[in-house]
């Protein structure tokens, strides 16, 4: 195809590229508001009401004032054109206007908001963070990095090699949790109610699979032990522990709470403890590829051979497995960049065989269970 | 299946799953574009003929060789969704060295950012409406939601502690953000107004956009009509920044106090930033300014109609109206439907209205006294 140079475009065209230039540029709005309808406890209040309310309805039950009235049915609006929340068939009316009463109601999206076992709302409030958001302003100047860059860059390394947390924030992520103890608790509640959620859906759609038939499993980075403690329940007979940095272990949650999960102080690029399997959630997604093939070679030493039952499991993303709707290539490519904040990388099938092999490992099996995600076994 | 069991089935927690994600990196698209627009790359794909490869992309942008893979996966987001278009290598090009390489080409949204289009390119809306104040400010959303204080504190305003408008006063960056970008919008939008409404300014003499900024709209109706005496009224720190090429009369004022006579008042993009009784007020001022319907006296509004005029299929026009009344909420303003303009078309005293959705987005609205 021949491309002409200063083409003109045709009305069709120019209306169709300002509309999507609009739509595209005020996406941050969508995740503003899913926010702030959240922090209001606006799919709580729709969940006491048994599934549907009423504007008043929701009004009443966040005690929000009479004269933010208007601005709250903004907000639905918005949330409601965007499938957030979904109108029922309007209330026959009662009102002098003749017009109905919206009813509002949950969807499958916003009853992950609604208090519960399920409940997201954790991991919303860290994803939508200023601390998450206001680096990417700097990804253009992060392209561009060269190390004769000065730039206030004290960490040491050069600036070409800084991330775009580090160049924003002056320190690398991982002293976050250490200088901000706010933000570390809103990065493990999200790490726990996304791996309830997670260890959910994998218990009934492959738990049998992936969980029976070992004896033990250790969580490598398993933080405070949510997922453990979903295995260790649904499968009491397996012995379950976490391993993981000191002062992150000495936050985990008290004996009593633990739900029969031993939490192990240690470092995973130097030695993980022997189990019949290791577990890796959101683990090697942090790490670029030698960091990777490192810890799945100490993962390799903790468990017995392939015959004698022992694998890595890992719950990451395969970019490009899953479903091929948009929805779902748009997601995985999104995170993905998200990701490269903190120098993270989502990988393609074949480049998580790559470092299984570069590790040692001789085979692998992909169950994409989870929607974005998959489910990922490695065996000796 | 009962409702019970379906709600909490695994597959609609999947399904919530997804679009929950997908919601909430919003903000994400928005940085996105951003990126790839002070890149450079949609111009740096239009000088290579309208298709570059990744190295290519990095050769023209001055990008970091070894951001190479992050290129590839910001280019593979714009991609999908909509921004480029990605084409895997043809197998049939045997003398091309980067035979192997995904090329990437321009859509009718990039085609709007190469900073070489003519008459104009839309990369100033970009930085205006992508701009650390606009998004910071939402991060209040919630204690403005809470806040029961009755004297009204706008949302910006209880962000940045200023009112917008103080801010445009005050910090030259912000000012020259908002002129440039309602310049860039205003020659785009008045090139297609004029081509498909064209009628609504014949038989005029004379004009005055109101709020008209930096003359953008005013400028392409008068080269358009030569005989058409436009004129330009705006606040005088707006004015003073003014460029004028002398086909345009520009006027320092306040249009809530007086606008000076013409035969049509422009209101373009004013209204939605103001709530319902100032845009009341500011009409009333239009009313005095032009002559009775009888002698063709009319206002003409540019700005969203919500959901008028959208065909059924097209979601993104009813979304896209409804995120820019969340946006505008921010500085006080509101996106109306038909029923809430017609309510303020009347109570500032004019008898009958035309709406004309002929802007995508935006529609036409001849307001008669």
């Amino acid at each position: 195809m021949v491309f002409v140079q200063h083409e003109k475009m045709n009305t069709d065209d120019m209306l169709q590229g300002h509309l999507q230039l609009y739509h595209h540029l005020l996406s941050y709005i969508k995740s503003m508001a899913l926010k702030c309808a959240t922090e209001l406890g606006i799919p709580a209040a729709l969940h006491r009401r048994g599934g549907a309310a009423t504007l008043a309805d929701i009004a009443t039950e966040i005690s929000l004032h009479q004269a933010k009235l208007p601005h709250l049915r903004r907000l639905m609006r918005v949330l409601t054109v965007s499938g957030i929340f979904a109108i029922a068939q309007e209330h026959p009316s009662s009102s002098s206007t003749g017009n109905g009463e919206i009813v509002y109601t949950l969807t499958a999206a916003s009853r992950l908001l609604a208090a519960g076992e399920h409940d997201m709302s954790p991991m919303l409030r860290f994803l939508v963070h200023p601390t998450a958001l206001t680096p990417f302003f700097s990804l253009h100047a992060w392209f561009r990095a060269h190390d004769d860059d000065d730039a206030g860059n004290s960490g040491g390394g050069a600036a070409a090699a800084r991330s775009l947390f580090e160049m924003a924030h002056g320190f690398p992520r991982w002293e976050m949790t250490g200088r901000d103890a706010a933000y570390g608790a809103v990065l493990s509640d999200a790490m726990a109610a996304d791996s309830r959620f997670v260890m959910e859906v994998v218990m009934r759609e492959a738990g049998g699979d992936v969980f029976g038939g070992i004896g033990s499993l250790v969580d490598v980075g398993g933080g405070h032990g949510a997922a453990a403690a979903a295995v260790a329940k649904a499968f009491p007979h397996v012995k379950c522990s976490v391993l993981d940095l000191p002062h992150v272990v000495s936050q985990a949650p008290a004996a009593g709470d633990r739900g029969n999960v031993e939490f192990m102080a240690g470092d995973m690029f130097e030695f993980v403890p022997p189990a019949d399997a290791v577990l890796l959630k959101y683990v090697l997604h942090c790490f670029g590829d030698d960091d990777c093939i490192k810890i799945l070679r100490r993962c390799m030493e903790a468990i017995p051979t392939r015959d004698a039952g022992g694998k890595v499991k890992i719950v990451n993303m395969v970019v490009g497995s899953g479903s091929q709707e948009n929805i779902f290539k748009e997601t995985q490519a999104l995170f993905d960049l998200y990701m490269t904040y903190i120098d993270g990388v989502e990988r393609e099938e074949k480049e998580w065989e790559k470092i299984f092999f570069k590790a040692g490992f001789s085979a692998y099996k992909i169950m994409p269970i989870l929607g974005f995600l998959s489910v990922i076994e490695v065996y000796p | 299946m009962s409702s019970t069991e379906q709600e909490s089935s695994t597959q609609t927690m999947l399904q919530g799953h997804i679009e929950l994600h997908n919601h909430l990196y919003g903000y994400l698209k928005s940085m996105a574009l951003r990126c790839a627009v002070d890149l450079g790359i949609p111009t740096a794909i239009q000088r290579r003929g309208g298709a570059a490869t990744i190295s290519d992309l990095i050769a023209d942008t001055m990008i970091h060789p070894a951001k190479l893979p992050h290129l590839r996966r910001l280019m593979r987001l714009l991609s999908v969704s909509g921004i480029f278009s990605a084409h895997e290598p043809s197998l049939a090009n045997e003398a091309d060295d980067s035979a192997g390489d995904i090329v990437y080409k321009l859509t009718p949204v990039s085609r709007l950012l190469v900073v070489d289009r003519d008459p104009c390119n839309m990369t100033s809306l970009v930085h205006l409406v992508v701009q650390p104040a606009m998004l910071t400010t939402f991060f209040s959303l919630d204690a403005y939601f809470r806040d029961e204080n009755t004297s009204s504190t706008g949302l910006f305003e209880m962000a940045h502690g200023v009112t917008p408008w103080e801010m445009t006063k005050t910090d030259s960056t912000c000012n020259k953000a908002l002129n440039d970008a309602c310049v860039a919008d205003s020659i785009f939008l008045m090139e297609i107004a004029l081509k498909e409404g064209g009628d609504i300014f014949r038989g005029l003499s004379s004009l005055v956009d109101v709020g008209g900024g930096h003359g953008g709209a005013a400028m392409a109706i008068a080269k358009a009509f030569p005989h058409i005496k436009c004129t330009v009224l705006d606040l005088p720190h707006v004015i003073s920044q003014a460029p004028t090429d002398g086909t345009v009369c520009f006027v320092a004022g306040d249009m809530f106090e007086n606008i000076p006579p013409a035969d049509a008042v422009l209101l373009k993009h004013v209204l939605h930033c103001w709530g319902v009784d100032d845009c009341i007020k500011i009409l009333r001022q239009c009313k005095k300014a032009i002559p009775a319907r009888g002698d063709g006296g009319k206002v003409i509004l540019i700005n969203p109609v919500v959901g008028y005029g959208v065909p059924q299929d097209n979601d993104v026009i009813k979304e896209t109206q409804v995120l820019a009344d969340m946006h505008i909420m921010a500085i006080g303003g509101s996106e109306r439907e038909e029923h809430e303009w017609k309510y303020i078309f009347l109570e500032a005293g004019f008898s009958g209205y035309q709406i004309m959705p002929i802007l995508g987005l935006m529609s036409i609205i001849e307001v008669y006294p």
